[in-house]
């Protein structure tokens, strides 16, 4: 008798653990059609005229939906395999969308071999992305961290099914691209929300701006220091030439030239000892190994760690490598020269890339989490 | 009869004269152009990080090498055809010898047909261009980048590399030079025999002679005086502005 209610109650639960997985799956399943209307509203971006126009495929253009959708895609631990992980983790709204920790921390406590860049200005940048410049467009950079290991450990599988489950994305899908059924919720349409909510993270609204670009008369003007520290930054000596050079690299509205150089943070025998070969892994050609992206120097005040592997805490340690004129290496960038630069010097050129802090931006409430 | 025959013959007419222009399309009137850029030194395909042996005895090499172009047009005795605003060229891809015997190709879309008795090429940014800054550009346009504000000009051309005065193989003498301003533009002839035919992919093969350059008529830059200039030391600035014209030349001529 005992033997028959253990067997019982065994089937019982073996059909109730059943029951509830197929409660789920039935959900997925059933895949009933929508009910929401697909009526999309084109999103305007707010871009300043000094910033460059900025190029959207034509295959993922920026609508009201797609945006909130890529938002909450985007501050959504559901991307991650234990729900811990969203991409808000490691770029963080109030740092201009950077890291505050050294390398990237996945899952689990996983550490990546590289620091989460601030996505500030992300949609311009155009010479590929990653610090090694891998893939060309944000829908392809948002499919990976999704499956890396170190980051969410998730695969897109499962995602496009928790999505399909969940109470309401399916209807935020039917409103940004207009699918009928959860089961059409895909990697790619997630990837294109993704990355639309990303192209809209644009900021051109510092103190620099405004007086310089903007004549705005009411953001004052620049103090002596900062002054100083702006003929630093774009000028040179005449006759020596020797100056910090910054404007070399870091140039134009976006302060930054998109490209990949190597700015001699490492110290290496050859072109083949650099540890991450960076761009160079990414073309596999030599002369490119131990290049990183150029990061903008936008908000650069509140993006440390800096570098690709955040090694340098402050601007002050940032400014002494610029100084030492680096590691040598047959690739490190001709512009990385040493030059003589006083307490002062470095002073005004801080207080000059403070000026590049745009609170506007991080404070733009379109951009927090919207599940806070 | 007779009235059907000669409607049905005005019919065929019309019919033959409509399709004769469907054929008249753009695509049928123009064709690509590709202007391939060879970088050379001494006539020889020359790639980054490749050694070679200077007039001063040094051994250098070259990591980056950026040239602006402008205002391109081919010409004939009746209309100077405008087929490239701007473009920049950039050899930093090129680091071994498959490819520096490619070199940089330059593929201009919808060139009209026809045959053409030079091409004519703007050296650096043309006043008109200079005069714009990046923001008036999309992110990805070559004039979006590469903007030197001291000058408020675009970096027309780039030499960065490295060398050793001995003539070794310890290539620790940074070069850096950067050639910019109104000053630095200049424009180029090239009389040859082009035709554009239909819907091909029509090449022009050119090369930029890095020893032209970099010396002349027996006189070389002095890198070990200069191994950096930003367009501020005449010695140095007229010396690589007014040899670049000379330095590029239509392949095999």
């Amino acid at each position: 008798m005992k033997y028959n209610i253990n067997i019982l109650f065994f089937t019982l639960a073996f059909l109730l653990s059943c029951s509830g997985d197929e409660l789920v799956m039935n959900d997925v399943l059933k895949d009933q059609k929508i009910e929401a209307a697909y009526t999309p509203e084109a999103y305007q971006l707010n871009i300043p005229k000094w910033l460059p126009e900025m190029e959207i495929p034509a295959d993922n253009p920026l609508t009201k939906a797609g945006v909130e959708l890529g938002r909450h895609l985007f501050y959504d631990p559901i991307l991650s395999l234990d729900s811990t992980i969203s991409c808000a983790s490691c770029h963080l709204p109030e740092l201009s969308f950077a890291d505050p920790n050294r390398l990237g921390v996945g899952i689990g406590g996983a550490i990546g071999d590289r620091h989460a860049m601030s996505l500030v200005n992300v949609g311009f940048y155009t010479k590929g992305l990653f610090w090694d410049g891998r893939v060309k467009t944000l829908e392809e950079q948002a499919l990976m961290p999704i499956e890396d290991h170190r980051e969410m450990n998730e695969n897109w599988k499962q995602v496009e099914k928790k999505l399909a489950r969940h109470p309401n994305y399916p209807k935020m899908f039917r409103e940004a691209f207009g699918i009928e059924y959860p089961s059409q919720i895909t990697k790619e349409l997630a990837t294109k929300a993704i990355a639309q909510f990303e192209r809209t993270l644009i900021s051109g609204e510092s103190r620099f701006d405004k007086i310089v670009f903007a004549n705005d008369l009411d953001a004052g003007f620049l103090t002596d220091s900062e002054e100083r520290g702006r003929v630093l930054y774009f000028f040179e000596e005449s006759q020596v030439l020797e100056h910090p050079g910054c404007s070399h690299c870091h140039n134009g509205p976006l302060f930054t030239d998109n490209a990949f150089r190597n700015n001699g943070i490492e110290s290496v025998n050859s072109l083949k000892d650099f540890p991450d070969k960076g761009f160079g892994g990414f073309t596999k050609q030599l002369g490119d190994n131990g290049k990183f992206r150029v990061p903008t120097l936008r908000n650069i005040e509140l993006t440390a760690p800096y570098m690709h592997d955040g090694r340098f805490q402050t601007l002050e340690e940032v400014l002494d490598h610029y100084s030492s004129g680096g590691h040598f290496a047959e690739n490190l960038d001709a512009n990385i020269l040493p030059f003589t630069l006083s307490a002062r010097d470095k002073q005004d050129l801080i207080n000059f890339l403070k000026m590049l802090t745009d609170t506007n931006f991080v404070n733009n409430p379109d951009l927090q989490n919207p599940f806070k | 009869m007779k009235k059907f025959t000669i409607l049905t013959i005005i019919l065929l007419a019309f019919i033959g004269i409509a399709s004769s222009c469907e054929k008249n399309t753009d695509d049928n009137e123009t064709g690509t152009l590709s202007l391939q850029f060879q970088l050379t030194y001494g006539g020889e395909p020359l790639h980054m990080f490749e050694r070679f042996n200077y007039a001063s005895g040094a051994s250098v090499f070259i990591d980056r090498f950026n040239l602006f172009i402008s205002d391109v047009k081919l010409v004939n005795s009746t209309t100077k055809q405008s087929i490239k605003d701007v473009a920049w060229l950039d050899f930093s891809g090129i680091q071994d010898k498959t490819t520096a015997k490619t070199g940089v190709r330059l593929e201009i879309p919808k060139v009209p047909v026809g045959q053409y008795s030079a091409l004519e090429i703007g050296l650096g940014v043309s006043p008109e261009l200079n005069a714009t800054t990046p923001s008036n550009y999309s992110a990805s346009h070559p004039l979006a980048n590469n903007y030197w504000e001291q000058w408020n000009s675009y970096i027309s051309m780039v030499i960065e590399g490295k060398a050793d005065l001995t003539g070794g193989t310890t290539h620790n003498l940074i070069l850096t030079y950067h050639v910019g301003t109104n000053d630095a533009y200049s424009r180029i002839n090239l009389e040859d025999n082009f035709l554009i035919k239909s819907g091909k992919n029509n090449v022009i093969l050119l090369e930029i002679d890095l020893k032209k350059i970099l010396t002349k008529e027996g006189q070389h830059l002095d890198i070990e005086r200069f191994p950096r200039d930003h367009s501020t030391r005449p010695e140095v600035f007229d010396f690589l502005r007014l040899n670049l014209p000379s330095a590029v030349v239509l392949k095999n001529k």
